[in-house]
């Protein structure tokens, strides 16, 4: 459930050339789960900024962003409080693994797949990851994932790769899955992959907790806001075309 | 009564202060927040005969003092409101709400007030004519004198509960407009809804949103919908809900001042949803600074 408050920056340090750590922390015991977002109040923004949660804790939450524009290169000067709506969406389930969860990421998309793999672990699955960047300098979460003892596999655009093709290589298409990246990555995901799994969406929002109809999204079964009901929603769901 | 109870039509509210259509959705989203019978009242997202999908992704951009919107009236049309939504709505909001009805016919606005009026948590009926975003539909309405006369004229005829339109700052003669509406029977005036703009992509150029236009909001359309509000008050005499831009207590006295009876606010329930309830406590500190007993006192001083 959305909750407003005021968080304390414990860090907000640059991990890349473009992509920084912003670590929360608060007095209340969070409820969070893995795939929910924080809509960050940037002062000077009049919007809030949608940022994944890639770890927590219960009085902490890791975020991982990439400076895309103005508010997330504002996000960077931001030390103090921050004031945020938290335990936006509706996370990943993980009713679909018994042994093995498979997670499939692109660039600044593989941020909420680390919260899974910690997730994963805790439930006893072996964890299995095909993360694309686009050069070696941009590689995220390494430490974080050997850690976990994933299966992990980095692709990068600058060697020719491709992380929809790699997953196919590794014979891994048959495997229940989680994802998140660019679109037209997660479209490719989508067609070749035979397994069950998620995707997680994003879109520009008003409002980041169901009150302005800013993000719906027309799927297979009907309308549904990315931000209330999603952003995570079932593979067969998602009509992408109209995401593109 | 407290001091910050204001009457529309028949209607009492605590206090003026009314969430917006379509920033607020069925005020069911707000409960995590806060107790939303602390309300005046809030005014439902718009609503048409028919469920509609509204336009497509991206529907939102910002500006430094707010944001625009193509939402393109996305509603579950006015059946499933009544049946579905409301019995649930009447289990957490004991109050009454304003129901937003737009149309892209004068039959649909019609049939859907006449649904709309039978519900007894519904207290006041306000016409969108102005929503923006619907290509041949709202703008035309709320821009041409006798075409709003019309819709206005035919709902009247066929509801028993107060009407309020909802006119559009497009409008090129909106005193001409508010008068005409108050002579055709409107009970009440909303000023006003969004201003039309576009925002293009820094990179490539290109429009952001998929509907290329949106709806203006927030903190930065203020003076401009202030001045509607004092601009059309000494022509009428039925109450008008000021609306645009107001993120603050300050605004709303000023809102007042100008000459609304209440206000609604939209965008800022977006950017802060626990601020209304702040308001509503500033707002009766406020009343004790200007020694007002009511603050009805306000409405209009401006003009005095
Ligand atoms: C559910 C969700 C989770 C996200 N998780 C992460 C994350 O973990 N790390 C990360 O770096 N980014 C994440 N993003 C993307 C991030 O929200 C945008 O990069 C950011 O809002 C850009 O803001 P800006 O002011 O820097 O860019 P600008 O382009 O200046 O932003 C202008 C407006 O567009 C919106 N916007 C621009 N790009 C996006 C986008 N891709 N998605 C949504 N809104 C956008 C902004 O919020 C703002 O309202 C996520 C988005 C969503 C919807
Ligand atoms: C996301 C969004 C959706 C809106 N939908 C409607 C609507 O359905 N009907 C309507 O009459 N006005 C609609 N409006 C206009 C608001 O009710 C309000 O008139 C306008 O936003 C100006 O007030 P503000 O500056 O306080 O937001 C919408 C505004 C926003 C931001
Ligand atoms: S962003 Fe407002 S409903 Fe999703």
């Amino acid at each position: 459930m959305p909750v407003q408050e005021c968080l304390q920056v414990i860090e907000n340090v640059r991990i890349k050339e473009d992509v920084f750590r912003l670590v929360l922390s608060g007095q209340r015991h969070f409820f969070l789960k893995c795939g929910q977002f924080v809509n960050v109040k940037v002062p000077g923004k009049a919007l809030r900024r949608p940022i994944s949660v890639t770890s927590y804790t219960d009085h902490t939450v890791t975020l991982t962003y990439r400076i895309a524009g103005e508010g997330t290169k504002l996000l960077t000067e931001c030390t103090g409080e921050l004031d945020v709506i938290n335990e936006c969406g509706n996370g990943f389930s993980f009713d679909l693994f018994e042994k093995d969860i498979l997670l499939i990421g692109g660039g600044i998309g593989t941020a909420p797949l680390v919260a899974c793999a910690e997730e994963a672990v805790k439930r006893g699955l072996k964890v299995h990851a095909v993360f694309g960047f686009r050069d070696r300098s941009q590689t995220l979460f390494e430490e974080e994932m050997k850690k976990l003892g994933a299966d992990l596999h980095y692709v990068y655009d600058e060697d020719g790769e491709n992380t929809v093709t790699k997953v196919r290589d590794l014979g891994w298409q048959d495997m229940n899955f989680l994802c998140c990246g660019p679109t037209v990555m997660m479209r490719a995901a989508d067609e070749l992959m035979t397994g069950e799994g998620e995707f997680s969406l994003e879109t520009r929002m008003g409002c980041g907790f169901g009150g302005c109809m800013g993000c719906s999204l027309k799927l297979k079964s009907g309308m549904a806001r990315i931000c209330k009901e999603g952003p995570v929603f079932r593979k067969g769901e998602i009509l992408w075309e109209n995401l593109l | 009564m407290g001091k910050l109870t204001v009457e529309l039509s028949g209607m009492t509210l605590k206090n003026p202060v009314i969430p917006a259509s379509g920033t607020y959705g069925y005020g069911m989203d707000y409960l995590d927040f806060y107790d939303v019978n602390i309300l005046g009242s809030f005014s439902i997202k718009g609503t048409t005969l028919h469920p509609r999908e509204g336009n497509g992704l991206p529907r939102i951009c910002e500006y430094d003092q707010g944001m625009l919107n193509s939402v393109g009236l996305q509603n579950p049309g006015v059946h499933d409101v009544a049946e579905k939504i409301f019995p649930e709505l009447k289990k957490v909001y004991h109050g009454q709400v304003i129901a937003n009805i737009s149309g892209f016919s004068f039959d649909e606005y019609v049939e859907c007030a006449k649904i709309m009026d039978r519900e007894d948590i519904v207290g006041i009926l306000e016409l969108n004519i102005s929503c923006p975003n619907v290509h041949g539909g709202g703008a035309s309405f709320g821009t041409d004198i006798p075409t709003a006369v019309e819709v206005l004229k035919r709902v009247k005829q066929a509801v028993r509960k107060p009407v309020y339109v909802k006119c559009t700052p497009q409008c090129p003669d909106l005193v001409g407009m508010c008068r005409a509406l108050e002579e055709n029977g409107a009970d009440g005036l909303v000023l006003s809804n969004t201003f039309l703009g576009i925002r293009l992509d820094r990179r490539t150029g290109k429009p952001i949103m998929k509907n290329i236009t949106g709806g203006v909001s927030g903190p930065g359309i203020f003076p401009q919908a202030l001045y509607k509000v004092y601009q059309v008050y000494p022509h009428v005499h039925i109450p008008i809900i000021g609306c645009g831009g107001i993120s603050t207590a300050d605004d709303i006295i000023e809102m007042m001042s100008a000459g609304a009876a209440a206000v609604e606010i939209g965008t800022l329930n977006l950017t802060d949803p626990q601020r209304i309830p702040q308001i509503i406590t500033e707002l009766e500190q406020l009343c004790d600074t200007l020694h007002v007993e009511s603050i009805t006192e306000i409405t209009g001083r401006a003009h005095r």
